[in-house]
């Protein structure tokens, strides 16, 4: 036997103490009495126990010193030398995955998995070690190898399911490096066997590990699975998407797809609300195994949060006369599932101001839109509105309005441009198809006459032109608003006759409002997001080039973002960018300008409310995390059935502390019986 | 110091007290019914032949012709006893039991002497050690304290019945016997009372204790030393062994007032924390002849 700690068994010196008290001690305190009249009568009648008594301050002595061995022993740390020689070393791959959140082990499948973790960690051995890595979306090592047992156990007490899938092959990978070439490696995988493409990851798990075994059967860890799942019936929602149409500019589609993860039928009731406010309630009956899938038309102009919710969830059991039944049952082992948010984006009335001497074309292309307020005049303004979307047409003022501008036929030059010579019959060749400007348009058939040949004289970006090189449709570049350029006559051109003509209009004014797109698509959990922000919402907030963002996510809890912001002369570039994620929890994150200032503090750049730049949907949208049924080649594998430690778990210094414990307690009794029997 | 200064003088104020209400009953004293040369007339007989001409009436012989004889009745001295037991369970106690006896011996035969009885103060443990002879007077009460200044405990045994021959192979007469003991004898305290009994002694017990043998709060292992014979003996006293001592102890003191009460014998038990004077006090109280108005004038 070795010990530890043997400087340790220097407290077996406090024998000597023991010792020497129990000699005072059989020198008994000498008390004189007058007589021994009665004491002679007490003790004669309980002669029976002489024997006892004779030996009691004895075997006193002896448990006294046999505890003070023990606790000298238990301090010392011993352990046998096979124990050293064959001390192993063991990677928990803990499963965080959103299906671990399943109740249908009892609490859940997370926690009875952590509770066995737990009884592993108490069958350490000395010079065993420890580590743990939690497979979530990436591979995360909790706690490197480690024989402290109250740190492994406080490392797993403070471990949390997330609502985003797992990958274990990274986490059992990270799990063969933290092992190295240790003889006796050990992983052990605690999973429901839900985690995504936990089939295959199996597969290559196993394959890894025989290609390992070829190389040196010594190095290679050895693997186990330990399964704790059930095969429980889930329904969830797996797509919940949100767009504004494509067609009505009043309209959004929600896209939803709700899978029945489960051997029976499944009715439920799809609720849809935005911003709170019912929107509809759609009854759903799911065969086995039946994917739903449908978009629903409906319309708002205000934006907002909607979410999807299934209720009133119910089962049919087959009765015994074969009839189906209908019952409410627990159905969902998970929740995680039945909720999912998508962000309607908001549609405003946009204020447009027509200056032109009149063109039919061009105002009722706007007016086509019902989310324009048109005003209309013939000569250009002594002032020019703010919030305004200004189009001139033919008359332009030598120095174009701040603001966002359109300009139309120009007929002189301005500060911006120059205006030359008429170009006849051009011929549209050149067109920028990955501009948001130009989707959907085609002007390569439409039949120009003629086209004003104008120069920018700043930075600018052609998004249409002709063979000859001379810009047709253009952005021009500047501090003060952006600013598009059309060189088309439309009295003289078809393309007022064209589709091409509101279409580009409609381009231009979304691209004006500031939406890129009609869609601002939900994430799923685990991903890892690119959000762009516009530069102009924070810029009369801060004057800092890298402004401080803030991301909040569903439970509340703020992070810090990394924001770029880039330099482009390209207007459209003009956004701050930002990552976020891992983005493991389902809910709303919203990423935030926050607040530089107490309340009741004014200067330039003081603000006390933060404000709301962007939210983020984020939903499980994982079919193997919403379908609770384990890998059918993951059960196969769990064929440990209930972890138990081996016998004898705990460390040598452990016992030799209860025993001690228990000796105490027998010199309690002894002792006690000396006053009180 | 046993006899302080003021002994005497406390001494005294008890006899005073005790002349004014005790009237022989306190160590109930009495004269005996014999007939003899007293000087106090009783009756007449018949003259018999070699009666002493001397107590002839020879009055009645002038007046009637008669002769007859008169008869006295004789006044003998009252003769008490102090039985003192100075064995070295007398010496335990705080303060030790035999001072407090040895200085109520002095208090009652001062009390006796003044009362022109006789005593005798006799020390014993396993048997008679030494003895004050009988004596009369109060002028003896100084020889008879150097007498009890100078006693020792000695003795390996408390034997009251061997004791108690030795006195009477020194006494022919009856009187009163006093008992000052513990009465811890290992045969018996009845035996020793039992033949004062049988001799027609009039016996009175003044048992003392002291408070440690009534409580002697032990617990735990010790080791117990009979002061008396040496003897030692290793127990561990529990709360059980201590209950069980309290109760013999009491059954004890109680089998002594028993004893006492059913054959009229007197008894006084006193722990020897309590003076001398409160306790010849409290026997005069007990006794029924000192009255509440008498004892707060006190």
């Amino acid at each position: 036997m070795s010990f530890g700690v043997p400087a340790a068994l220097f407290w077996l010196v406090l024998a000597v103490p023991i010792i020497a008290l129990y000699v005072l001690k059989v020198r008994l305190r000498r008390v004189p009495v007058s007589t021994n009249l009665f004491w002679k009568q007490i003790y004669e009648e309980r002669s029976s126990r002489s024997l006892w008594r004779h030996f009691r301050h004895l075997l006193s002595l002896l448990l006294q010193l046999l505890l003070l061995l023990l606790l000298a022993l238990a301090v010392a740390d011993p352990y046998l030398p096979w124990q050293l020689t064959q001390a192993r070393r063991t990677v928990f791959v803990v499963d965080r995955s959103a299906s671990m959140q399943a109740t249908d082990i009892e609490p859940t499948r997370f926690a009875a998995a952590v509770s066995e973790a737990h009884a592993w960690a108490d069958g350490l051995r000395a010079h065993d070690e420890m580590a743990i890595v939690t497979a979530g979306a990436r591979p995360e090592v909790i706690v490197g190898m480690c024989s402290h047992v109250p740190t492994l156990h406080r490392a797993f007490d403070g471990l949390i399911p997330l609502d985003g899938p797992a990958e274990l092959k990274p986490a059992v990978d990270l799990a063969r490096q933290i092992i190295g070439e240790h003889p006796r490696g050990r992983i052990i995988v605690l999973t429901d066997g839900c985690a995504s493409g936990s089939e295959a990851h199996t597969k290559s798990i196993r394959e890894d590990s025989r290609e390992f075994q070829q190389i040196d059967v010594h190095t290679e860890p050895e693997i186990e699975f330990h399964l704790f799942a059930t095969d429980a019936s889930n329904i969830g929602i797996t797509q919940f998407q949100v767009r504004r149409s494509m067609s009505d500019p009043l309209g959004y589609e929600v896209m939803s797809q709700i899978r029945n993860f489960s051997d029976t039928c499944i009715e439920c009731r799809l609720e849809l609300e935005l911003d709170g406010l019912p929107v509809d309630i759609l009854p759903l009956k799911l065969e086995p195994n039946e994917i739903w899938s449908r978009s629903i038309e409906k319309t708002s102009l205000a934006g907002g949060l909607l979410s999807g919710r299934l209720t009133e969830i119910r089962t049919f059991d087959q009765s015994t006369d074969g009839e189906l039944t209908s019952q409410i049952r627990p159905l969902n082992a998970i929740s995680v599932d039945d909720m999912a948010w998508a962000v309607l984006p908001n549609r405003g009335i946009q204020k447009v101001l027509i200056v032109s001497p009149g063109n039919l074309f061009l105002r009722k292309v706007f007016e086509a839109s019902p989310l324009v307020a048109i005003e209309a005049v013939k000569k250009i303004p002594a002032e020019w509105p703010q919030d305004t979307l200004i189009v001139l047409h033919q008359l332009t003022p030598p120095t174009v309005p701040l603001g966002d501008v359109l300009v139309v036929d120009p007929a002189e030059s301005t500060d911006l441009w120059t205006v030359g010579e008429s170009l006849t019959d051009p011929s549209i060749s050149n067109q920028d198809t990955d501009s948001v400007l130009m989707t959907h348009v085609r002007l390569d058939n439409v039949l120009v006459p003629q086209v004003r040949k104008v120069a920018a004289l700043g930075a600018s970006h052609v998004l249409a032109g002709t063979d000859s090189g001379d810009p047709v449709y253009l952005e021009l570049v500047r501090d003060g608003g952006r600013c598009l350029l059309l060189t088309t006559n439309l009295e003289e051109s078809d393309l007022g006759f064209r589709t091409a003509f509101p279409i580009m209009m409609s381009n231009a004014l979304g691209w004006f409002a500031g939406t890129s797109g009609e869609l601002t698509q939900a994430s799923a959990t685990g991903d890892v997001a690119s959000v762009s922000i516009q530069r102009s919402k924070i810029d009369e907030l801060t004057e800092s080039t890298v402004p401080r963002l803030q991301l909040i996510d569903p439970n509340g809890h703020r992070t810090e973002l990394a924001v770029t912001s880039s330099s482009s002369t390209n207007s459209e570039s003009r956004q701050l960018e930002t990552v976020i994620g891992p983005l493991n929890r389902a809910g709303l994150y919203r990423i935030v300008a926050p607040s530089t200032g107490p309340t009741g503090v004014t200067g330039a750049n003081t603000r006390t409310e933060e404000i709301l730049l962007k939210t983020v949907a984020v939903n499980l949208s994982n079919v193997r995390e919403s379908d609770l049924r384990p890998a059918e080649n993951l059960k196969s594998v769990d064929d440990n059935g209930t972890v138990t430690a081996d016998w004898l778990p705990r460390p040598g210094w452990f016992y030799l502390a209860a025993l001690a414990g228990v000796l105490t307690l027998t010199e309690w009794f002894l002792y006690n019986r000396r006053f009180v029997d | 110091m046993l006899f302080p200064s003021d002994f005497l003088t406390r001494l005294e104020y008890l006899s005073i007290i005790s002349k004014r209400v005790f009237r022989g009953s306190l160590l109930a004293q009495r004269r005996t019914m014999q007939l003899g040369s007293g000087i106090e007339f009783s009756d007449h007989r018949e003259y018999t032949p070699g009666d002493d001409f001397r107590y002839l009436d020879w009055n009645v012989y002038a007046r009637h012709g008669d002769l007859l004889l008169k008869r006295f009745q004789e006044e003998q001295d009252l003769h008490i006893c102090f039985m003192l037991d100075c064995s070295r369970s007398m010496g335990f106690g705080e303060p030790p039991k035999f001072d407090l006896a040895r200085q109520l011996v002095a208090a009652l035969a001062y009390i006796a002497l003044a009362d022109l009885d006789r005593i005798t103060v006799l020390t014993f443990s396993d048997d008679i050690i030494s003895e004050f002879p009988l004596t009369r007077g109060k002028a003896r009460i100084l020889p008879l304290m150097r007498f009890l200044e100078v006693q020792q405990l000695s003795g390996s045994v408390t034997d009251l019945s061997r004791s108690v021959q030795g006195l009477f192979h020194r006494t022919r007469s009856a009187g009163l016997a006093v008992v000052v003991s513990d009465l811890f004898d290992e045969s018996g305290f009845q035996p020793g009372l039992d033949q004062l009994r049988h001799r027609r002694f009039d016996g009175h017990v003044l048992q003392l204790h002291s408070t440690k043998e009534a409580d002697p709060a032990l617990l735990g292992d010790v080791e117990l030393h009979d002061v008396e014979n040496g003897s030692l003996r290793k127990v561990t006293v529990t709360e059980r062994n201590a209950r069980a001592y309290k109760k013999l102890f009491d059954d004890h003191q109680r089998s002594v007032r028993d004893y006492c009460r059913n054959y009229n014998l007197g008894c006084t038990q006193s722990p020897s924390t309590v003076k001398f004077d409160d306790l010849v006090i409290r026997m005069m109280r007990e006794s029924g002849t000192l009255h509440v108005e008498e004892e707060s004038r006190i």
